[in-house]
């Protein structure tokens, strides 16, 4: 519902998809060192390998006592503050607002909204969208026209 | 991925969610994971997160008619309250910015006077009245809190209950 721009806030990753992923990407560089390399190597990789799961656990860890806290479809909407600064953790949180058009969705359910008058929204949007579209394409191409001189 | 792997390697499995879910490390309920790491946390120390007091939460409740404020513990257990109202503006007033201003102006100086050490604060906004706004500017510049972590908690229903019907028809 909330559509790529609330996972992009999650930096785009699932539990499942980090761990697997970095540990058949490790697993695949050990297996690929030749036979000669010591096993300072092995073990440091190990170590590594094993400080990355911890983190990626105390990271699971934090999100599913957070979604417990908050409530799934809140944690979304949830912006750390960083530097000290909560301006722009404010701002941060109205551009996922606004990119994610909760403000104009909440207005809009505010009052019950017939199906009559909602397909006739929505077909009124669409057209304005394609209009807007078409436009902006022409205007693009007469610009690069201009630039190559006709 | 396993193939890959030289013989004589020890295998080192990646813990798997369901295990972790099983694990009796801190999770459901506990909050200290919650306060926990890196991007979504702050940064307090391990004594500080077993301590409930230890994030306040805000709760900052916008509506069109009024803003009510909320200062609780991080599991929810309310210390103090605030709203338009009472901080002594009446019917139409409470919903303006000056009677969020005064409310939260009115927590900090409650909470100051029961000496609760406010070490770390999240912020819950939840509708967009203008008290919003004005909750967290006054928590910016009347208060001296740390904050940790902005959310927007306004209900979202996925197509649940049906409004009231449209005006004037």
């Amino acid at each position: 519902m909330f559509g790529l721009n609330i996972l992009r806030q999650l930096s785009g990753r699932t539990l499942a998809t980090t761990a697997n992923a970095c540990a058949g990407r490790r697993l695949m560089s050990t297996g690929r060192n030749p036979l000669s390399t010591g096993d300072g190597s092995e073990a440091s990789s190990l170590q590594s390998e094993n400080a990355a799961s911890e983190n990626r656990m105390q990271f699971a860890n934090s999100l599913t006592s957070m979604i417990h806290n908050m409530g799934s479809s809140v944690i979304g909407r949830a912006v750390p503050v960083t530097n000290g600064n909560p301006a722009s953790a404010y701002g941060r949180l109205n551009r996922i607002l606004t990119e994610n058009n909760i403000r104009r969705e909440l207005f809009l359910r505010k009052r019950y909204e017939k199906p009559k008058y909602k397909r006739q929204r929505l077909r009124r949007e669409s057209h304005a969208r394609l209009f807007k579209e078409e436009v902006r394409r022409k205007v693009h191409l007469v610009m690069n026209m201009r630039n190559w001189g006709m | 991925m396993l193939s890959t792997q030289r013989p004589g390697t020890p295998v080192t499995k990646m813990p798997k969610f369901s295990q972790m879910l099983n694990s009796d490390k801190p999770m459901k309920g506990d909050f200290s994971g919650f306060i926990g790491s890196g991007m979504y946390g702050g940064r307090l120390a391990k004594e500080e997160t077993e301590d409930p007091m230890s994030l306040l939460i805000l709760h900052v409740h916008a509506s069109s008619n009024n803003t009510i404020l909320s200062l609780t513990d991080a599991n929810g257990k309310v210390i103090v309250n605030a709203s338009g109202g009472t901080v002594g503006f009446k019917k139409a007033q409470r919903a303006g910015f000056e009677a969020a201003y005064q409310a939260t102006a009115s927590i900090a100086a409650t909470v100051k006077e029961r000496g609760i050490n406010v070490k770390a604060v999240e912020l819950r906004l939840k509708g967009f009245g203008t008290g919003r706004e004005a909750a967290f500017k006054a928590v910016h510049s009347v208060t001296n809190w740390v904050v940790m972590r902005i959310v927007d908690t306004t209900p979202i229903p996925f197509n649940g209950c049906r409004p009231r019907k449209a005006r004037r028809l």
